[in-house]
């Protein structure tokens, strides 16, 4: 009953985002240059076909009736289509958004296996040296913007070592990229880096948090083993939060994606977006826009439900 | 081994904390034996040190705290080096916590954390633990206990949390329980049964017990002897009976009479006040509905009373009965969903905001929190000074008032520029009634005001108030769970029970010979702070409650 | 019922007995007792100093370019060496500096700002104005702030009046998030609640009591922020849409550096990339100071 309420009620919050996302998106499309008319037609269009072409979809009409068509066109599939690639944009998606989610799972993943334990330690080890290195590692990971970062990956493991390639795989389906998994190590490390600054923190200050709560002083006067506390009691109380966490890191993954992409010229979204960027080939940038924070919605959407199962709390509470 | 060794003996213990403000004595040279199957209590007023020693007890002191001294288990000192092993924690002594709310991990199964405790200690399969984790939830008085043990704490109410506390504590028949104030985050009806669980605990496994407290009525109640504690040292040591009917040192003296006592026979005095005068307040057929749809709770249910001018009406209720969403109904922060409120003869449900806002400023408001009901941004004086520029032009001369006001709750005028923070909780209290005073109201409602106080803060708080009411002449709406309190404050009295009125009348009749069986209940669990009474009220009270049954 | 208790027993409460210890001075003695966050406010105080002043003591040309002295190393007369048209590199990381620094201060300010207002009204409003109001901050949140810049960018290109304001509309939802917990925790503390029920305006309550009350998470909130709007310029120029040479920022100077990484002129891209990491760690150092001396129930 009250896990139906609950995931009822966090469904209709991310229809409600979602929908406010189109009208961001929409705003952006009818500020463009021309109008949303230049954005379907392309920029070879003359003045008659854009007047006739406003004319057929009603775009001389008011904000809200073309807002109303706009999404009726969204709903449908329809996003347009690329002026370079003079491809409909949804087909481009399509190609490319798998890779970019390879690359991104990989990272998120990477960033987990090493940034829990690395938080953990830190934790348990308080105000000791490995906390300070650890801290400084991660003020200084945090703090260097992902190109810089990635060069510097190049410098050292590409020129001076020879260990990875400088180009990220170059093929054309998500099994043909997972194909050459030695290209994937410098782009993912990239990706990686800030987000385990980020994970690493945030589990060091959860763990803190749960060891000075109440109930590990309870399973300490039972007599539980300290390290016990810690698997027992602290991880799983410092975890659940995390999930969610994740769910909300998912625009930072992507916004990290755009410049890992560029630089190591992996055939992802990001690159895409950059590219259409440089040629203001618009149907693209919306929609990838789009489709991320769609992407992002389902994402926490999926990580609160997550949480919600381990935490029965978050149930019944919210 | 040998049975001429006390169960837990202290000697000179001290217990100092290094503090971002230099170092704190704590404790002070407390010396405290306990025999097997002997409940010693540990009685004195926040700061007194009283939980540090329990928390020495079970070398479970902050990482800035240092203890010297001897606490011995059954011989063995361990403040000395290399004595604490794994048996120590959970088999010599175990201990139950004053929160229940947080004592437990919220994401573990009840069950599992008995289970978990069992197994620390024994060389149990996991299906067995389970089992004895059962069976230990049924000891504590855990109604269906194969089916809560499936429970999440956060599940259970208060009392049960307790329950499973205690069964968490008792998982390994420890020698020694030491008990931190365990009752006091009860209502008191439960207090009454965890009490009486752990007497029952006590007479079947001969455990010793350490009882921190600050309530005398569980002292007089559950102890054999009692310590009372004043600045980290004991100044008192006793028989129960001897400290709590004739007691010796002048601060026990002190401590006794500041508790506030149930009166059990009906002495007369003044009782209705004028009953022609106009309400200044008045509930009629008042329901607060939270939540929505099908799992919306009612908070109040067709609550009715008046409050006359003058007059103190006391609303006595444990938690979850409604009485501080009656309160808050009636300073208009909660639109009731049915039923009017009069305010001075005014339906505030109809007053535009502007002549609304002209009543509310003949209002005063004495909140719980004394540390949350001053803003920590605002000097006292501002604080004081603050009901008058929401309402320009009422008082003349607003710097007089403030000191005025300052004398009347009898705090220095030098407090006038100081920050809340530097206050303790009692001059804090005294801050909020001069506040609620500012504009000379008409009706003052005061939600729990002194429950987080001290008794010995408690008694010059309510004195205070009591004498202003006097000079000031203005209606009192008191809100509280204590019904001594009550008793000693308020001339007529409202019993809610899950947002319902219970009983209401004069508290000379309702709370002497109450006509509801909820109300017996309720006063039958109040403890009193004398044993020999205590005592006979206590088998008074299991009688009824087995004839209910 | 559920709150009447005795203070904490392990640590004994500060406020009784520290006679004279205010908020803010407690604050200020745990700050400056946490090392890192020290060694934050020095490492920034020496950027500012070499921004502001550096010029005076080291003055360069930062105007014109001078294509005979392109690309040189490091040496006695350049002591950082010279970029790709000549530039001073040190005398260019003192001009990258101060407009960083500046845009990174205006924007976080503003984001700040913005984000106040829009967490402080949708916390204290509650309801359906507040489910509203977060609805769109999370509809922000779902959109990177680094696609909406290159979709701004491909369609105008901003000075860094333009940028500053750019930035600080894509970065408010955080501190929007922040102060609607905040004032959602502080619009039921006692003494709202006292002024509200004696007639008190919304306005006052806002005004006089949960904005001040609310000033340390917004300052700590200012320091993150800065250290964000920081690396986002760096990305925005790094994006190819930074400001104008010749004037420049750090992460104008790191990207056009990156061409010459190859060739080896290591002058051209570390003094930049340092100087963004150490003032962006900085920040954050500060800022995670102020958050840990402003926790009232402070760790041991």
């Amino acid at each position: 009953m009250t896990s139906f309420w609950f995931v009822f009620r966090r469904l209709v919050q991310a229809v409600t985002v979602i929908f406010f996302v189109t009208v961001v998106v929409f705003l952006l499309l009818d500020a463009l240059p021309g109008g949303p008319a230049r954005g379907i037609l392309g920029p070879d269009a003359t003045e008659q076909q854009i007047a006739a072409f406003n004319a057929s979809q009603g775009l001389d009409q008011p904000a809200v009736v073309r807002y109303v068509l706009y999404l009726g066109r969204t709903l449908s599939g329809d996003l347009g289509v690329s002026y370079g690639l003079n491809a409909p944009v949804t087909e481009l998606l399509a190609e490319r958004l798998p890779k970019t989610l390879v690359l991104t799972t990989l990272a998120a993943l990477v960033a987990l296996v090493i940034a829990v334990p690395l938080g953990l330690l830190q934790a348990v080890r308080q105000n000791r040296l490995v906390d300070y290195i650890a801290t400084v590692v991660t003020f200084v990971l945090y703090a260097t913007p992902v190109f810089f970062f990635g060069l510097i990956l190049i410098i050292a493991f590409s020129q001076a070592a020879r260990w990875f390639p400088s180009q990220a795989p170059q093929g054309q389906t998500v099994g043909d990229v997972l194909a050459e998994p030695q290209a994937l190590v410098l782009p993912v490390l990239a990706g990686a880096a800030g987000l385990i600054a980020v994970f690493s923190r945030y589990t060091r200050s959860a763990t803190l948090e749960n060891l000075s709560e109440d109930y590990v002083r309870t399973a300490l006067a039972t007599g539980t083993p300290y390290p016990r506390i810690i698997r027992q009691h602290v991880l799983r109380n410092s975890l659940t939060p995390l999930i969610a966490m994740l769910g909300y890191q998912i625009p930072v993954l992507f916004g990290g994606t755009l410049v890992v992409e560029q630089l190591f010229n992996y055939p992802g979204m990001g690159l895409l977006f950059w590219n259409a960027a440089q040629s203001s080939d618009y149907p693209v940038l919306l929609g990838c826009v789009l489709i991320i924070a769609i992407a992002t919605v389902l994402g926490s959407l999926l990580a609160d439900l997550a949480q919600s199962v381990i935490d029965p709390r978050v149930r019944s509470t919210r | 081994m040998t049975s001429t060794n006390p169960a837990l003996d202290i000697v000179d213990l001290s217990v100092t904390f290094a503090t971002e403000t230099g170092p704190v004595d704590a404790v002070r040279e407390v010396s405290l034996r306990i025999e097997p199957g002997e409940i010693v209590a540990l009685v004195g007023e926040s700061g007194s040190g009283k939980s540090t020693v329990a928390f020495a007890a079970m070398r479970l002191l902050s990482g800035n705290a240092t203890a010297t001294g001897r606490i011995e288990y059954d011989g063995i000192d361990i403040l000395a080096p290399g004595t604490v092993t794994r048996d120590f924690r959970g088999r010599t002594a175990a201990m139950v916590f004053q929160e229940p709310a947080t004592a437990l991990n919220p994401l573990m199964r009840v069950g599992d954390q008995v289970a978990a405790a069992v197994r620390n200690h024994q060389p149990v399969s996991r299906a067995e633990a389970a089992r004895q984790a059962v069976q230990l939830l049924a000891r504590v008085g855990i109604p269906e206990p194969e089916k809560r043990a499936r429970s999440f704490p956060f599940q259970l109410s208060g009392g049960q949390r307790q329950r499973v506390v205690i069964a968490l504590a008792i998982a390994n028949s420890p020698k020694v329980l030491i008990a931190d104030e365990p009752t006091t985050a009860l209502d008191v009806t439960v207090q009454a049964e965890i009490l009486d669980l752990l007497r029952r605990l006590v007479a079947e496994t001969a455990m010793a017990v350490l009882l921190v407290t600050h309530n005398m009525g569980v002292v007089a109640d559950l102890a054999d002897r009692v310590a009372v504690m004043r600045h980290g040292r004991i100044v008192e040591l006793g028989a129960t009976a001897d400290v709590l009917l004739a007691p010796e040192a002048e601060y026990t003296r002190q401590l006794l009479a500041a508790v506030p006592r149930l009166q059990l026979e009906h002495r007369g005095g003044p009782d209705a006040a004028r009953p022609d005068a106009e309400p200044v307040l008045s509930l009629t057929d008042v329901s607060v509905l939270y939540g929505r749809g099908a799992s919306a709770v009612h908070a109040l249910k067709s609550v009715s009373f008046d409050l006359r001018p003058g007059e103190t009406l006391g609303v006595v209720g444990e938690s979850g009965s409604g009485k501080s969403t009656a309160a808050r109904v009636a300073l208009g922060l909660i639109t009731p969903a049915a039923g009017t409120v009069r305010l001075f003869g005014q339906d505030m449900g109809r007053l535009g905001t502007r002549a609304r806002r002209r009543i509310q400023g003949e209002l005063g408001v004495v909140l719980q929190d004394p540390v949350a009901s001053l803003d920590p941004r605002l000097t006292v004086g501002e604080c004081i000074a603050e009901p008058m520029r929401v309402h320009r032009g009422k008082v003349d001369d607003p710097g007089r008032r403030v000191r005025e006001l300052l004398d009347a709750v009898q705090l220095p005028a030098s407090v006038l520029g100081r920050s809340p923070y530097e206050l303790s909780g009692g001059q804090r209290q005294r801050v909020s009634i001069a506040r609620a005073l500012t504009l000379d109201p008409r009706l003052v409602i005061a939600d729990e005001p002194t429950s987080a106080l001290d008794v010995s803060v408690q008694a010059s708080v309510l004195a205070v108030l009591r004498e202003l009411q006097d000079d000031f002449g203005f209606a009192c709406l008191f809100v509280s769970h204590d019904l001594a309190v009550i008793q000693q404050i308020a001339r007529r009295v409202v019993i809610l029970l899950s947002g319902v009125v219970e009983e209401a009348g004069p508290v000379g009749e309702t709370l002497i010979t109450p006509h509801s069986a909820y109300t017996r209940q309720l006063l039958d669990a109040v403890p009193s702070p004398d044993p020999v009474q205590q005592r006979h009220r206590r088998e008074l009270r299991l009688s009824r409650v087995g004839g209910m049954q | 019922m559920s709150s009447l208790s005795t203070p904490s027993p392990v640590t004994p409460p500060l406020s009784a007995d520290s006679a004279g210890a205010t908020a803010g001075r407690v604050m200020l003695r745990r700050f400056l007792r946490n090392r890192v966050a020290v060694a934050g406010v020095v490492v920034l105080a020496l950027f500012v100093l070499f921004c502001l002043l550096g010029p005076v003591l080291y003055p360069t040309d930062q105007t014109r370019t001078d294509l005979t002295s392109a690309n040189l190393p490091p040496s006695a007369e350049h002591w950082l060496g010279t970029d790709a048209v000549g530039f001073d590199q040190l005398g260019r990381l003192m001009e990258g500096g101060r407009l960083s620094l500046l845009i990174g201060f205006a924007a976080g300010a503003l984001a700040t700002v913005i984000g106040t207002l829009w967490g402080a009204i949708a916390g204290y409003a509650g309801g359906w104005v507040d489910a509203v109001m977060m609805r769109i901050v999370d509809a922000g949140i779902a959109i990177p702030a680094l696609f909406i810049l290159l979709v701004i960018a491909a369609i105008s290109r901003p000075d860094a009046l333009g940028l500053i304001i750019i930035l600080g509309l894509v970065s408010w939802l955080v501190p929007a998030r922040l102060l609607r917990a905040e004032t959602l925790t502080l619009k039921n503390r006692d003494y709202i609640l006292t002024l509200r029920a004696i007639g008190g305006s919304h306005s006052r309550s806002i005004v006089h009591h949960i904005l001040p009350n609310s000033i340390s998470t917004i300052i700590v909130s200012v320091t993150f922020q800065i250290a964000d709007a920081i690396l986002l310029v760096a990305y925005v120029s790094y994006l190819g849409l930074g400001v104008q040479s010749p004037a420049t920022d750090w992460g104008g100077m790191l990207s056009q550096g990156l061409t010459a990484t190859y060739s080896g002129r290591w002058w051209l891209i570390l003094p930049p990339g340092l100087s963004i990491i150490l003032v962006v760690c900085a920040f954050n150092a500060i800022g995670d100071g102020l958050r840990d001396a402003s926790e009232i129930r402070g760790r041991r």
